[in-house]
């Protein structure tokens, strides 16, 4: 399903060029739930976007659903990250002026849906984490566990086949942590949506079925 | 995306700083504002103008004046026809002489030629009354009877009154100078003082010294002139034998030849063929002008003073469109974050763009609206002041207000427009922005 070969991701800092990625291959099953783990700088945020469609590699080849990213054009990318990816980060970043239920619907809006299907579909996608009963607050008056569980809902609005998440536990306690660690297995059990997630978080890395360990933009353990 | 979705977005996104949206939506109002005041009292005064004018001329009239007399518009020049203010022979141009009148008289579709002549009296004297009026102002012109420039008869009867040249028109500012009932004067005497020309008696000169001619008229009716300067009028006749008389050694024949008059109003049969007369005229190398012409004159000059009125309307969006830019790109600095969120879960550069735009449109839009409501009120509150101070001075009241809807929307439009271009530049940064720096960006 998710497919890399030979992948570069080169940076150059004055005259020195970095490998964030270096020369790395691996696949993602359908279903799979992975943990990308690794000390900071070890390259794993990278490969996270280039999966996610964030970023271009340098050189090699990301293809996803039999796509190759990099033939996309950037509003191709953009309308493949809104349909088959949904995203999730350490701080939530919810729109402050947005209830959760605007929130949650925002990628539907990008995706051209009537503003009724909208709301359903939101409402159902909360539904699925567990706040439908917190559709209309706002952001500030959730709090960081509910936070997360709305961004889960964004990011499950659209139906996506994967889910990619970075550090999703990081600005929570380690009870919520798991809850939300817990949420994740249950939508890759239940759904069938591959999880990958990037962590430095040994236990919330237990939750996966596959753990990959990266060192200097390579692959030390898959 | 749907503009419908993103306005409410954008309008939330602008209520969460609303000083600064406040103020910088301010610069917009107060440009919108002074633009459509300004368009508004341009648009009254020449509405106001027009009908001034267009109100007391025939349609069908072509008004023909020595060649030079009638350039821009105004009658500034038009002179007495005592050949005092300019030496007409002097000139060396055309005079409007009775073969010319004649002449005129004979083109096709010319139903009727009305020479007119002006005149400055020293004084005049209402029989009854010790009081002397001095500044007035007289019309040799027998058609008023049927004329547009009458507005009204307050006493007595117009009827035939030029068939007796002893006969005389006085109007309600003649009336009012001697503060007396129009009812009262009708079939009195006044008498009128001119001073003989060459004898120290220059218009506006009212020394007692040097020869005087005397006339006695009989008032027969007072007569409303409106806004017009007007004291008196007599029958043409009368008046020739006046400028006669002031003469030395001149006849009525060689006056009439050599000195002319300065002007004549010439009546056509129908609107569409005055333009064709009035070319005729010109064409003799006399100045002939038509209500057409005039209006068109008048839509000249109002144009120009309205370009410069709106320029500084123009100067006052300009310096709000530096504002929105500078408020936008602040907006995008502070979200930055939010962009590369909205990048991820799938909004494309040209949304990031959409969003932008929006909210710099409707900065705009919020200006706009306030600006033309203001506008409008202002406008209608100044006319309202200036009739108050208009009947303080004993001025009849005028309407110079004109608000048409055109202007209100299309200036709310103009707003939203102005909005909209500030907002290109910040809404391209920030659509162009690395959606992973952005997601980075603290």
């Amino acid at each position: 399903m998710i497919k890399l070969e030979n992948v570069f991701k080169t940076y150059t800092l004055g005259k020195n060029t970095i490998n964030a990625i270096d020369n790395l291959s691996m696949e993602i099953k359908k279903g799979e739930f992975v943990a990308i783990v690794g000390p900071s700088g070890s390259g794993k945020s990278t490969l996270l976007h280039l999966i996610g469609g964030l970023d271009h590699p340098s050189k090699g080849n990301v293809s996803l659903l039999n796509i190759t990213l990099a033939k996309l054009k950037d509003s191709k990318l953009a309308e493949y990250r809104n349909k088959h990816i949904g995203f999730v980060f350490q701080n939530f970043n919810l729109q402050p002026i947005l209830t959760a239920a605007e929130n949650v619907a925002l990628p539907l809006v990008f995706a051209n849906f009537g503003s009724k299907t909208r709301k359903q579909k939101a409402l159902q996608a909360l539904k699925k984490v567990g706040l439908d009963d917190r559709a209309d607050h706002k952001p500030a008056e959730l709090s960081g566990g509910e936070s997360q569980r709305v961004a889960i809902a964004r990011a499950l609005v659209n139906d996506p086949q994967i889910l990619i998440a970075d550090e999703p536990t990081g600005n929570l306690d380690s009870k919520t942590g798991d809850k939300i660690m817990n949420l994740f297995k249950k939508l890759n059990r239940e759904q069938n949506i591959t999880v990958i997630i990037v962590t430095h978080n040994m236990e919330d890395a237990a939750f996966a079925d596959r753990q990959i360990k990266m060192r200097d933009g390579v692959i030390l353990k898959s | 995306m749907k503009v419908i979705d993103i306005l409410p977005i954008a309008y939330r996104n602008l209520t969460r700083r609303k000083t600064r949206t406040f103020l910088t939506s301010f610069a917009v109002f107060i440009g919108i504002f002074l633009l459509t005041v300004m368009i508004s009292l341009g648009l009254g005064v020449r509405t106001w103008l027009l009908n001034m004018i267009t109100g007391q001329m025939e349609y069908t009239r072509i008004t023909v004046a020595q060649e030079g007399t009638m350039s821009g518009g105004t009658f500034s020049s038009m002179g007495t026809g005592q050949g005092s203010l300019v030496g007409e022979e002097e000139l060396n141009k055309k005079v409007i002489s009775q073969t010319v009148v004649d002449e005129i008289s004979k083109f096709d579709h010319v139903t009727q030629v009305q020479p007119m002549t002006m005149s400055i009296p020293k004084s005049a004297k209402l029989e009854g009354q010790e009081k002397e009026i001095t500044n007035i102002m007289g019309f040799g012109f027998d058609v008023l009877e049927s004329d547009t420039y009458i507005k009204g008869v307050l006493a007595g009867s117009m009827h035939n009154w030029y068939q007796n040249k002893n006969n005389v028109l006085v109007s309600q500012h003649f009336t009012d100078t001697y503060q007396v009932n129009p009812q009262d004067v009708i079939g009195k005497k006044l008498n009128i003082r001119f001073a003989k020309e060459g004898s120290g008696g220059m218009m506006f000169m009212n020394n007692s010294g040097g020869e005087e001619i005397v006339i006695e008229q009989i008032i027969v009716a007072v007569i409303d002139v409106g806004e017009d300067q007007l004291n008196y009028a007599l029958p043409l006749e009368k008046e020739i034998e006046v400028k006669v008389s002031k003469k030395e050694n001149t006849t009525k024949e060689d006056y009439l030849e050599n000195t002319g008059y300065p002007f004549l109003y010439v009546n056509t049969d129908d609107l569409s063929n005055t333009k064709e007369v009035a070319k005729k005229i010109k064409e003799m190398d006399f100045d002939a002008i038509t209500v057409e012409d005039l209006i068109g004159m008048i839509n000249t000059i109002f144009i120009v003073i309205q370009a410069v009125l709106a320029i500084f309307g123009l100067i006052a969006l300009f310096v709000a469109s530096i504002g929105i830019i500078n408020t936008m790109i602040m907006s995008i600095y502070e979200r930055t974050k939010e962009i590369g969120v909205m990048k991820a879960i799938g909004a494309t550069n040209a949304n990031i763009r959409m969003i932008f735009i929006t909210e710099a449109g409707l900065i705009g839009f919020l200006g706009g609206v306030a600006g033309a409501f203001f506008g409008y009120f202002s406008a209608y509150g100044l006319q309202v002041f200036l009739n108050i101070y208009l009947k303080n001075i004993g001025e009849s009241s005028q309407n110079f207000f004109t608000f048409p809807w055109e202007l209100a929307v299309g200036s709310i439009f103009f707003a939203v427009l102005i909005g909209i271009l500030a907002g290109l530049y910040p809404a391209s940064r920030a659509s162009k922005l690395d959606p992973i720096e952005a997601l980075r960006y603290e």
